[in-house]
């Protein structure tokens, strides 16, 4: 299937200015013909991998061919996937009951044969998914804890003191802060080892992620209880703390991600309507 | 529509949700309380003593927050692992929906639970809404089973009352029919673990609210969340302990014993004043207690003894104003035993009478019209009251008693004498109702004399058409009614019909009649002879010649004017019954009360509407008050009527000022919905909505069709016996009813917005608009506007139908959405 990306000319540029990043343009739709949602890029930002409303099935698409591929159509397999660093790889779960409990395998696609092999199978434990795609250095929200791990070393890390939880974290590309939320207090930018912390958003921004080191996006949202009200993609320059807007009030927001490496961020509506944005 | 009634019953399956026995410690269980703080979506409700805003009050947040902390302690006492969105309840604890769903599917939840209440300020039921894939088809069947089993659970509750069994149903569906939105629940949306969101009960239903205010009620949903768990997952380990579960209440008293101002609505024993302060004491066979409850001070009398080892008990209330009550129950393991218990409050006091009406007026005459009230310190011994009352001169009437017995109304059947000194005297045999207390009599006879007016002058009482009012304008008839039989000869050359030119209508003297109605009250049908024209305003006249069989006059001339309309404007709409055969409906008489004859009915050419024939249902009431007379009626072909259809009905009233129902049903379920007040004569089309029709599901199926009328009495001594006819009968299902309806014998197109409405509804697209009325889906009015747009930010979140009239008569109704935040 044929994808239209506008603005690709554009990716690149600005990319060793130390300046906060700024939209080039208005975000452009990618046509993908059916509905998009959870979007996560690869590392270098070629291919992208999406699933349903809820997280029921995988596939990838190569950002420069537009060529699709379906990973896999089993429930679960789409939420937070992670690419390995080089892209060749995909590794996901997929999710089946065993006696009525929820079990998850972990598999991993490779991208050049289009098959998945089986990593480890139904069980009932957790899995550090970055670590399963054999990833150095990343950063991983745990219930009242942050792992950061900086050359395959770990450490543990608590921002904020008194955090209840934390979710979407995340280290800049230069490997010197982590993005987090934690989901009571807001979005916050710290050091590795958790000093620092300043808050960037308010507790109702989801979908943290970094654009440059000097810049992140995210996805504000307002809701009655019941149903999403507002939600508009933003972006922080963090050198100043000013909030712009990506998106205008009439679009809902559904989900956002970034890719550093290109200075872009993907997001989708609620209908599944996909969009792109580059900044300089 | 479809042409088939059944109900199916269908099994839970249990290899639907793919369980097998398993232990408790296998579990983990997201628990997301819903909404989070003190801001304006987070549903406080105003109740005494509390006001808006204070935290202190009911607030959903607050609620759904407490029943999630008592979940997550009961699972994690029993070695599950349970996972809270939140654990405070300030703004900050208001998270994204998408935040709480990202993080129960991180979690690797087997089981995702979302706890609220519902608004809803009449009724109380509960609502377990799934998530769907798309309209109607849920993501997981095992979302409806466990939906199911929630339900079942929850709906055990006997410390409420419930309005009406629970309703499951998939998340876009259910928003999507209510017309508010497509994309079902935000928590739901992105899950893909099984789970649903409950809507324990109504929170804006007053009585229930109250409830919702006690800790012991809240952990006893949280209990029933455990269990229905529990039986979902089909676990080794249940229950080993019971519950002891009630609510105190006084049945002599209703609430204004404590709260001020109560204009809210109640069913039952909701109605009565729940004791607050109330020691329950749970004793074993030893008579040691074991545990003991207090009952807050918030008005709900809930009481619940938590964890109890199975066995015999006594549960023992007290309080120092009321008389001690005791029961024995038995408590079993991974069960709740209720024991409900009213309270008899000590009246150790005599009787006394506080108010006494009628109340003499300025000129020392009292309404003939009016009964005798009589209003107590307490509530009233009824059978002492009536045998201690006597009324000189002699009267034929009943009595009345207000629910609390604090109030008594002898009313009389027709109306008191006029220009007459009554003399009432209620001796000291009257008590009040504490059998415990000697001494509760009144303590001095209590002689009261009134005198009713002078009748001087004939009076006309009421008339049909109103003034500015319509009539169908086909050989339309006028109706006076007087407070005394007429003399009917020569009546016809007092009145006058004539059109704005002055031209005269002839009356039809054979068609006319008088003094038709009960009780020596009297009255004068004109019937005119061919039809009007619907382009006139025709006024009547009555002169002050006419005269009562007691020779008095009127003292002055009547005159009002009306216009014709055309009923038939829905004729369009599909008909499903033209009655052109009567023998499709019977009386009933088993059914019917308070009736001197059975029910009957008649093939009535004249008055007909349509075709060759409409049906005449007569009826005669053996009494003033509390009569219903019943038909039965056999469709040719079922309806299949459901949820959200609508029914038209072409009615030619009696005047009678009685209430048409019409009776639908599906296998043992029966639902009434009132078509009209017969306030009317001659012809009025009447549309009602089937909104209170349960909807099928997955263990039953409710397909509905008419089978039945029935004429509720409304009390007066003016329409004992009298008929009506009913012509075609017409379907319509759309069911959104928002959008274009076409009125006005399709002469215009009507827009109705905004859906859902808070402040103020619009209608265009219909000229002449004469006025808009809301009705609650009872059929009482409950705003009215004279202009294009009518207010409902006074109205409490619900479906109402908006009743649009037009200035020649057509009428259109739809249903509108209100929703408050």
């Amino acid at each position: 299937m044929k994808i239209n990306i506008l603005l690709t000319t554009t990716l690149l540029s600005g990319a060793l200015v130390a300046n906060a990043a700024k939209p080039v343009g208005e975000a452009q739709p990618m046509e993908l013909g059916h509905a998009v949602y959870h979007p996560v890029l690869s590392v270098d930002g070629t291919q992208m991998l999406y699933t349903t409303i809820d997280h029921r099935g995988l596939s990838i698409v190569d950002l420069t061919t537009g060529a699709e591929r379906e990973i896999s159509t089993e429930v679960g397999a789409g939420f937070q996937p992670v690419f390995t660093p080089d892209g060749s790889e995909v590794v996901y779960r997929t999710a089946t009951r065993i006696d009525g409990l929820l079990n998850r395998d972990v598999r991993s696609f490779s991208v050049a044969k289009a098959t998945s092999r089986e990593l480890q199978p139904y069980s009932r434990d957790q899995v550090v998914m970055e670590k399963a795609a054999g990833r150095k250095s990343f950063a991983r929200a745990e219930l009242t804890r942050i792992e950061v791990v900086k050359d395959g070393q770990s450490t543990q890390v608590n921002p904020l003191q008194g955090a209840d939880r934390y979710q979407w974290a995340s280290v800049s590309p230069d490997g010197q802060r982590v993005l987090f939320l934690e989901p009571f207090k807001g979005v916050y930018v710290c050091n590795l080892d958790g000093s620092n912390p300043v808050k960037v958003l308010g507790n109702r921004s989801i979908y943290p992620c970094w654009i440059d080191d000097n810049t992140i996006a995210a996805v504000t949202t307002t809701d009655d209880g019941y149903q999403v009200l507002s939600s508009q993609a933003v972006y922080v320059d963090l050198a100043t703390g000013a909030v712009n807007a990506i998106t205008s009030d009439d679009m809902q927001v559904s989900e956002l991600a970034s890719c550093p490496a290109k200075r872009m961020v993907v997001f989708n509506d609620m209908d599944g309507n996909l969009f792109t944005l580059s900044f300089e | 529509m479809k042409r088939s009634i059944f109900i199916i019953a269908l099994a839970v399956i249990a290899a639907l949700t793919g369980a097998q026995a398993k232990k408790m410690s296998d579990l983990k269980i997201y628990i997301n309380p819903g909404h989070g703080g003190y801001t304006s979506d987070d549903r406080n409700i105003v109740i005494y003593p509390f006001s808006q805003g204070d935290s202190l009050g009911f607030w959903e947040s607050k609620s759904n927050l407490y029943k999630g902390l008592h979940l997550y302690h009961i699972l994690d006492s029993l070695g599950a692992t349970p996972m809270l969105s939140r654990t405070k309840n300030t703004q900050d604890d208001d998270r994204a929906l998408s935040s709480i769903s990202a993080e129960a599917n991180a979690f690797g939840a087997d089981y995702f639970l979302s706890i609220h209440s519902n608004a809803g300020e009449t009724t109380n039921y509960l609502l377990m809404l799934y998530r769907e894939q798309t309209y109607g088809v849920p993501r997981y069947e095992e979302n409806v089973t466990l939906s199911n089993i929630v339900a079942e659970n929850l709906y055990e509750n006997e410390m409420t009352l419930w309005t009406r069994s629970p309703r499951v149903c998939g998340d876009i569906k259910f928003y999507q029919d209510a017309g508010m939105w497509n994309t079902g629940l935000g928590v739901l949306r992105q899950l893909y673990t099984i789970g649903l969101l409950s809507e324990g009960g109504m929170h804006e239903h007053r009585p229930e609210c109250y409830r919702l205010m006690n800790d012991d009620y809240w952990w006893l949903e949280a209990w029933h969340f455990a269990r229905s768990i529990m039986d979902y997952f089909d676990t080794e380990d249940r229950f080993v302990t019971g519950n002891v579960a009630g609510v105190v209440w006084d049945d002599h008293n209703d609430r204004t014993l404590d709260i001020p101002h109560v204009s809210f609505t109640m069913h039952g024993r909701d109605n009565y004043a729940p004791v607050c302060g109330c020691l329950i004491e749970l004793l074993d066979q030893q008579g040691n207690v074991v545990q003991k409850r207090t009952t807050d001070n918030l008005y709900n009398g809930v009481f619940v003894f938590r964890n109890v080892t199975p066995g015999n008990y006594k549960v023992r209330y007290s309080k120092d104003t009321y008389y001690t009550e005791e029961q024995d129950i038995t408590v079993e393991a991974d069960k709740v035993t209720y024991c409900n218990q009213s309270m008899n409050m000590r009246r150790e006091f005599p009787l006394e009478i506080t108010v006494t009406s009628p109340m003499p007026k300025d000129d020392g005459f009292t309404n003939p019209g009016d009964p005798i009230t009589l209003v107590f310190n307490t509530d009233v011994d009824e059978e002492s009251l009536q045998a201690a009352f006597t009324l000189t001169p002699e009267i034929n009437g009943y009595w009345k008693f207000s629910d609390n017995n604090h109030t008594a109304q002898f009313i009389p059947k027709t109306v008191f004498d006029q220009d007459t000194e009554y003399t009432m005297v209620i001796s000291t045999d009257a008590k009040h109702a504490d059998t415990h207390y000697a001494n509760g009599h009144l303590q001095e006879p209590l002689t009261y004399t009134f005198t009713t007016a002078h009748r001087g002058y004939l009076e006309v009482t009421d008339h049909y058409p109103v003034d500015g009012g319509y009539v169908h304008y086909q050989s339309p008839t006028v109706e006076l009614r007087f407070d005394n039989s007429i003399k009917s000869s020569g009546l016809t050359n007092y009145v006058t019909i004539a059109d704005s030119k002055g031209n005269k209508m002839n009356l039809n003297n054979r068609n006319c009649s008088y003094n038709t109605v009960s009780n020596g009250l009297g009255n004068a049908v004109f019937a005119v002879q061919g039809d009007l024209d619907l382009t006139e305003t025709y006024t009547f006249q009555l002169t002050t010649d006419i005269r009562d069989t007691d020779n008095l006059t009127m003292e002055n001339s009547l005159s009002f004017t009306f216009r014709p309309t055309d009923v038939t404007a829905q004729a369009e709409l599909p008909v499903i019954e033209t009655f052109d055969a009567s023998t499709v409906i019977s009386g009933n008489l088993d059914e019917s009360t308070g009736v001197a004859t059975k029910p009957s009915v008649a093939k009535s050419t004249s008055p007909r509407l349509f075709g060759d024939a409409a049906v005449k249902l007569s009826y005669s009431f053996a009494d003033t008050h509390d009569g219903i007379a019943y038909w039965d009626y056999a469709a040719e072909t079922p309806q299949g009527l459901e949820k959200g259809d609508k029914l038209g009905f072409y009615v030619n009233g009696d005047f009678s000022n009685h209430d048409l129902w019409a009776g639908v049903t599906a296998g043992t379920d029966t639902k009434w919905v009132k078509v009209c007040d017969l306030n009317f004569r001659g012809w009025e089309f009447h549309e009602v909505v089937l909104d209170e029709l349960e909807e099928s599901n997955a263990q039953m199926e409710f397909i509905y069709t008419l089978d039945r009328f029935r004429i509720v009495q409304v009390e007066s001594p003016v329409t004992l016996k009298s008929s009506i006819v009913l012509d075609n009968i017409v379907y319509s299902d759309e069911h959104s009813g928002v959008g274009s309806i076409v009125a006005d014998g399709g002469k215009g197109s009507m827009k109705v917005y905004p859906v859902p409405a808070s402040d103020r509804i619009f209608v265009e697209g219909l000229e002449d608009i004469a006025k808009l009325e809301l009705l609650n889906i009872d059929g009482s009015t409950v705003g009215r506007s004279a202009g294009t747009s009518i207010s409902v930010s006074g109205l409490s979140t619900g479906v109402y139908l908006l009743r649009v009239t037009t200035t020649n008569g057509s009428q259109a109704v739809t249903r509108v959405l209100v929703t408050q935040h």
